[in-house]
């Protein structure tokens, strides 16, 4: 089938979404009332409250959700066939994700802008906090720990973008200083920085970094290496102040998101490529994980992902001008992140064959296709890049470096809240040597991640992405459950809540149970514990969600018996 | 807000990058730590324009005020051109507005950049707006 189609389909299905789902949720589930005071307006300071026209607030929003996240997914999925993948991607983020980005801007907004975390304990209970807190300390430790597979991977696999990405740590620090003493404008100095970057790419090309030799040396495996060295990257560029490196890059980072966006969808367009991969795939073999549940757990981010509410209620809410705005910015970025798990889906089913791939060879099994998930999207871009006249080997090395750029800056803001995380876990425990330090709290953000990162060897990737997913979707749950009891309390239909919420919580329960049987099947002493634990926070959490959601429920029935009936006029 | 003109600030946030998932939160809603120990220059920055944005909406109640991250070009680029175009500035001219506009700390009426650098105080600041928009 030609990609296109599909392409115009699922976005003509999102224009639908957008047009009738998001009205619906608008009207009749948030009730949206655009002369409502937002806190944007009630707190105006200008600096962290501020009523903001909502393109520009929509610009912020999406540049702040989109990243690599939502490629690796969706690139892993497609082994159970494109059909199965793409259908959990466009049904999820037109009802699911569309209903969670929206929902928790507007209960965020309805609530003095606080931030999800906080709205946990306010509208479900106190015990709740911490619940969260332990979901986002998993959460970012798994997200650590993959994206430094991710970024270890393609160093090793496409060792011609290790000059590049190198290259850009100094080229953003320099950018970064030039910006900050100059006082100038960020706008030419990242797009000069874009393209000495990507002059970068033929030497890199032409001069492949292989640390193999080192790593035989040092007596571990090159992987295992790049690990390492990417941790102590990580454990430094979070120590420093986020103008130096962390901010300089991100500006590279957006361009680059748009001219990858460009080529996936530019290449696809002019090359008229045809998919290769089936729609269900029913050649896996045997020992492969049934795609129920375990596609909804491997595609979290792109179909829904639990860290857009901490986006939503942290600072967009903040600068909502109208609530009615909700709709186009909390909505809107939903499907903005459906069209690069879209993007993700045709380069791995897609822009794959250019390149001369075997479709049935590069996703044999379940460990195959996920060690080789990323690697593949950047087959694929690469191909779509030929279609525009790019080289091959150029456009190759430019997607694996548009990857790690993401990855990489995923890792630095990471690391740094998960230091703020344990920071605060040692506050609740009364741990003053965690809470106070700034030494600890970073060995532990760094230490406990490495240790997940280098335990599962090279083919147990997708294991680790799993366990990603589920915590993501355990984050998606609670911000469901939230926004549930407040849509129950203020007299409306949760439905479009409860649903996904159910599903989600069934798949990811379902999912965990079934690890923890293989995973302490294969004596796997590290994610068979850690599987438990999540496990343990999903069970908590079902039972917080249905107490939350009886009391509220308990609570809509009183109030409607005290409510005198009004005579007819 | 339907006032035909538009004031433009720009500052950076002193918060998160990273995309999903790490994008977008607000470090300081986690660090509970004085600012002096963390992003304060950036923070002292906001704190400046959010004076000059609460000086000009007090000032100009009619005139469209835009707080805006220089990272979220795929907007700024665009106004700052459509602004001074209507202006009447000739396309190189426009150019240079949006090259000067896109800075930290700059400050766009109606497509003119009055201030670049160094964050105005609020009282010179309302005098550039009101010279920019008298011209």
């Amino acid at each position: 089938m030609p990609a296109i189609l599909v392409v115009a389909v699922v976005l003509g299905l999102y224009a639908l979404g957008y047009r009738y789902y998001s009205r619906y949720l608008a009207e009749r589930v948030y009730a949206l009332d655009a002369n409502f005071v937002t806190p944007a307006h009630e707190f105006t300071d200008g600096v962290d409250y501020v009523p903001t026209n909502k393109h520009v607030l929509f610009g912020h929003h999406f540049t702040s959700i989109a990243g690599a996240a939502p490629i690796v997914g969706p690139a892993i999925a497609v082994l159970w066939g494109w059909g199965p993948a793409l259908a959990w991607v466009v049904l999820g983020t037109i009802f699911a994700s569309g209903a969670h980005d929206f929902g928790a801007l507007v209960v965020s907004v309805r609530n003095k802008a606080r931030n999800i975390g906080t709205l946990t304990s306010t509208v479900i209970n106190t015990r709740s906090r911490t619940l969260f807190l332990a979901i986002i300390f998993f959460l970012l430790t798994l997200v650590n720990a993959v994206f430094a597979i991710v970024i270890a991977n393609l160093f090793v696999n496409f060792p011609g973008a290790v000059i590049p990405i190198f290259f850009e740590i100094p080229l953003a620090i320099a950018i970064g200083q030039y910006i900050y003493r100059k006082r100038t404008a960020a706008l030419v100095p990242s797009i000069v920085g874009v393209v000495l970057l990507y002059l970068m790419i033929p030497v890199g090309s032409a001069y492949p970094i292989s640390i193999a030799g080192l790593a035989e040396t040092v007596g571990v495996g090159e992987r295992t290496l790049w690990i390492i060295i990417m941790f102590v990257y990580a454990g430094i560029a979070s120590r420093i102040p986020v103008w130096v490196l962390l901010q300089p890059r991100d500006y590279i980072n957006s361009h680059q998101l748009f001219i990858a966006l460009a080529i996936i969808f530019g290449g696809l367009l002019v090359g008229f490529d045809r998919i290769v991969a089936p729609v269900v795939n029913t050649a896996l073999p045997a020992g492969t994980p049934n795609w129920f549940p375990f596609l909804f757990v491997t595609v979290a981010c792109g179909a829904i992902s639990g860290f857009h509410s901490l986006v939503s209620s942290g600072t967009t809410s903040k600068q909502l001008d109208k609530e009615t705005d909700a709709r186009f910015v909390g909505y809107m970025g939903s499907l903005g992140e459906g069209s690069l798990a879209l993007g993700a889906i045709m380069a791995t089913t897609a822009g794959i064959a250019i390149v001369g791939l075997n479709w049935a060879e590069e996703y044999a099994d379940f460990a195959i296709a996920s060690s080789g998930a990323v690697g593949h999207f950047v087959q694929g871009v690469a191909g779509f890049a030929s279609n525009l006249g790019v080289p091959m080997a150029l456009g190759t090395v430019f997607a694996a470096v548009v990857v790690v750029s993401f990855a990489a800056t995923t890792m630095d803001t990471g690391v740094r809240l998960q230091r703020y995380i344990v920071q605060e876990i040692g506050g609740i425990l009364g741990w003053e040597r965690l809470e106070k330090s700034l030494l600890w709290p970073t060995v532990l953000a760094v230490a406990v991640p490495f240790g997940l990162a280098v335990a599962p060897g090279d083919l147990a990737f997708g294991r680790l992405w799993t366990l990603f997913g589920t915590t993501n979707q355990l984050t998606a749950g609670l911000a469901l459950s939230v926004i549930a009891v407040w849509v129950m309390r203020n007299n409306r239909n949760p439905i479009a809540q409860i649903i996904p919420l159910t599903f989600l919580l069934a798949m990811t329960t379902w999912a965990l149970l079934i690890n923890t049987r293989n995973f302490f099947g294969d004596r796997d002493w590290l994610l068979g514990p850690l599987n438990v634990v999540i496990f343990g926070l999903a069970c908590w959490l079902v039972v917080e969600a249905i107490l939350a959601l009886v009391r509220a429920s308990r609570e809509r029935a009183e109030i409607t018996e005290e409510t005198p009936v009004r005579p007819a006029p | 807000m339907t006032s035909r003109h538009r004031v433009v600030l720009v500052r950076q946030r002193a918060g998160a990058g990273g995309g999903c998932c790490g994008g977008g939160m607000s470090f300081e809603e986690h660090d509970h730590r004085p600012a002096a120990g963390r992003d304060a220059a950036a923070r002292v920055r906001m704190e400046q324009v959010g004076e000059l944005y609460r000086a000009v909406r007090a000032a100009l109640p009619d005139v469209d005020v835009q707080v805006v991250e220089p990272r979220n070009t795929a907007w700024l680029v665009p106004a700052i051109w459509r602004d001074a175009r209507r202006r009447g500035l000739a396309p190189r001219d426009a150019l240079e507005q949006v090259r000067r506009g896109v800075a930290d700390g700059a400050m766009v009426v109606d497509g003119l950049v009055v201030s670049a650098g160094d964050v105005p105080g609020p009282a010179e600041a309302l005098g550039l707006v009101r010279a920019a928009l008298r011209e």
